[in-house]
């Protein structure tokens, strides 16, 4: 086995109870959210009135690009049980624990004393982290899938309108991890990259909403071009996806960014013993 | 093998490494010693490209340590003095990731030292081991490692008696491979009994070089005299005037055969003589005892690999 493999191997084995967990969890609000969608389908027949009421809900949830399909309506739906705080909370754990946790803990002596290239280390980070984040995904598509044939669903969502939003979830946990990425790569404890990669997620989610909120769009509108939550519209990607192609190219860039800017400080810095 | 030239490292105004330039030649066994905070371990992380430094280079093999580490780390095993593992692992787990990011081929000899030597259960979980148990399996990876290069960072110091004899006598069973190995330690008597040679650092520098095949050959005679002393003796006795005392007596450091310094010796009035030896305790203290201050090395001289041995440092000391 390679240095490279070996180190993924170690990384998924470090984590599998953590992504255990939070796959566990995607697979859960998945399947949670097929079976509100049909509650809210039973409930909307009831009559006229719940039907305009849950359409303005259902417009506010899903943003502009709602068109109260199912695919939207489920779509819809991830955004508030809390799956893209699972995917956020996986990205800044990572990210944070790729450099600085392993120095602080000082477990990154082993590695870095054999005969591994830096850039070797930080792809091992990289390639393990992202792996756990496909494959919360890839079980959050599943669960989705397995739950509209469970409850038998009239208008069934495709695979692949259920994918794009994965996709775009997966792009934003990616950049998330990239830019935090770029603090453990430079700092020699974890807390404080944990505590940069989560100030900016926040900042970036309070600044989104307010540049798009009807009040403040006129005036603050630029600072959502500051955030990555500019990328993140699953249901968009779910139902018109003319967006879906830039706001996960742009995610991934981010994400490249951080890896990139990640490596050369992680290239040229000392690597002290733990203190 | 191993050269530095002018090595330096600083953390702002601290200066963690000064100034160090030395050469280790193949096969041999560098003991390194100071206490806690003296650059032992600065050096040795220069040395395997972890530490950039502020100045001056290290050489491994012929491979700068910074700008070419990936090729010095593939000619060095090293053991952490703090060491850490991953609790999760088995005893075999563990074995098997250090020779996996080496790219195999130690795995069953880093067993079999594990297992035998040490006599380690590799069946448990790291978690379970002891500090000192843990420390028994890096050792075990460490010497299985097929390498050129041994940098050991406090390898004894979590280590039973028994386990510390079978520590020394793989340091020499790797010399006698021919590996270099470079022994950081504070059991003063462990380095004494394994190195062909001994830096000793203090506060950053490297204060003296020791050649401990030279100082097995050391003897000091302590000689008291009817009359005054003399003031020096014939160069060829290789004999230094240690120390001057009261009542006619003085202290001298020789090295070579004994009869003639005795013949020499016989010449003079002598009154009452004694024979002794000298440990690594005695030097050590004289950079690191309870009577050295900064004041006494305010000036420190640089050591001469070519002046090795206690002379250069003696003939100081008489000196002051």
């Amino acid at each position: 086995m390679t240095a490279f493999m070996a180190l993924v191997r170690k990384q998924m084995m470090e984590t599998r109870w953590f992504l255990g967990l939070v796959s566990l969890a995607m697979g859960g609000l998945g399947w949670l959210g097929v079976y509100q969608t049909m509650r809210y389908l039973a409930w909307v027949q009831e009559d006229q009135a719940n039907r305009m009421m849950a359409r303005g809900m259902m417009r506010f949830m899903g943003g502009p690009s709602f068109d109260n399909s199912v695919l939207a309506l489920e779509i819809a739906r991830w955004n508030f049980p809390v799956v893209p705080l699972l995917v956020l909370s996986w990205a800044i754990a990572r990210g944070s624990a790729a450099v600085s946790g392993e120095l602080e803990r000082g477990t990154l002596d082993l590695a870095m004393s054999r005969p591994m290239s830096r850039w070797t280390y930080l792809m091992a980070q990289v390639v393990s982290s992202l792996l756990g984040l496909t494959f919360m995904m890839l079980v959050l598509w599943l669960s989705n899938l397995l739950a509209n044939r469970f409850y038998g669903i009239e208008e069934m969502p495709s695979a692949l309108g259920v994918l794009r939003p994965c996709v775009n979830i997966f792009a934003l946990g990616a950049s998330v991890f990239g830019y935090t990425l770029l603090f453990s790569s430079f700092d020699v404890v974890r807390w404080r990259a944990s505590l940069l990669g989560s100030a900016i997620t926040i900042a970036g989610l309070v600044g989104y909403s307010v540049a798009t909120a009807d009040e403040f769009k006129e005036r603050w509108g630029w600072l959502e071009w500051l955030t990555v939550f500019r990328g993140y519209a699953p249901v968009e990607a779910a139902v018109k996806a003319e967006q879906f192609g830039p706001n996960v190219g742009a995610l991934c860039g981010v994400c490249a960014a951080g890896i990139i800017i990640a490596y050369l400080f992680f290239q040229g810095r000392d690597l002290p013993a733990n203190s | 093998m191993i050269e530095t030239f002018g090595l330096s490292k600083h953390y702002g105004r601290v200066a963690a490494l000064s100034d160090l330039t030395v050469s280790i030649s193949k096969g041999e066994v560098f003991g390194f010693l100071g206490p806690n905070g003296s650059g032992k371990t600065t050096t040795i992380r220069c040395l395997i490209g972890m530490l950039r430094p502020t100045a001056g280079r290290a050489n491994v093999a012929g491979h700068d340590c910074w700008r070419d580490g990936l090729a010095v780390r593939r000619v060095v095993s090293y053991l952490p003095g703090e060491l850490r593992l991953y609790g999760y692992m088995s005893g075999f787990s563990m074995l098997e990731f250090l020779d996996s990011l080496r790219g195999g081929g130690s795995f069953e000899r880093s067993v079999a030292i594990a297992e035998r030597m040490l006599g380690l259960d590799l069946k448990r979980k790291v978690r379970t081991y002891s500090t000192g148990m843990k420390q028994k399996l890096a050792l075990a990876q460490a010497f299985a490692d097929p390498v050129e290069v041994l940098i050991l960072d406090e390898p004894t110091s979590a280590l039973d008696p028994s386990a510390r004899h079978q520590v020394l006598e793989l340091v020499q069973q790797a010399k006698g491979h021919g590996q270099t190995v470079i022994f950081s330690g504070h059991v003063l008597s462990e380095v004494e009994a394994v190195s062909d040679r001994v830096g000793i650092m203090r506060k950053g520098r490297l204060m003296h070089l020791e050649d401990m095949h030279l100082r097995r050959n050391l003897r000091m005679v302590l000689v008291r005299f009817e009359g005054a002393p003399p003031i020096d003796f014939p160069p060829q006795l290789d004999v230094i005037i240690r120390d001057r005392r009261e009542g006619n007596v003085l202290l001298l450091e020789h090295r070579g055969a004994a009869a003639p310094l005795l013949s020499h010796l016989g010449t003079l009035p002598v009154l009452d003589l004694a024979i002794g030896t000298e440990d690594l305790r005695t030097l050590y203290d004289r950079f690191h005892g309870p009577d050295v201050d900064d004041d006494t090395f305010a000036d420190p001289a640089k050591p001469d690999e070519n002046a090795q041995g206690p002379a250069l440092i003696h003939q100081e000391f008489a000196g002051k």
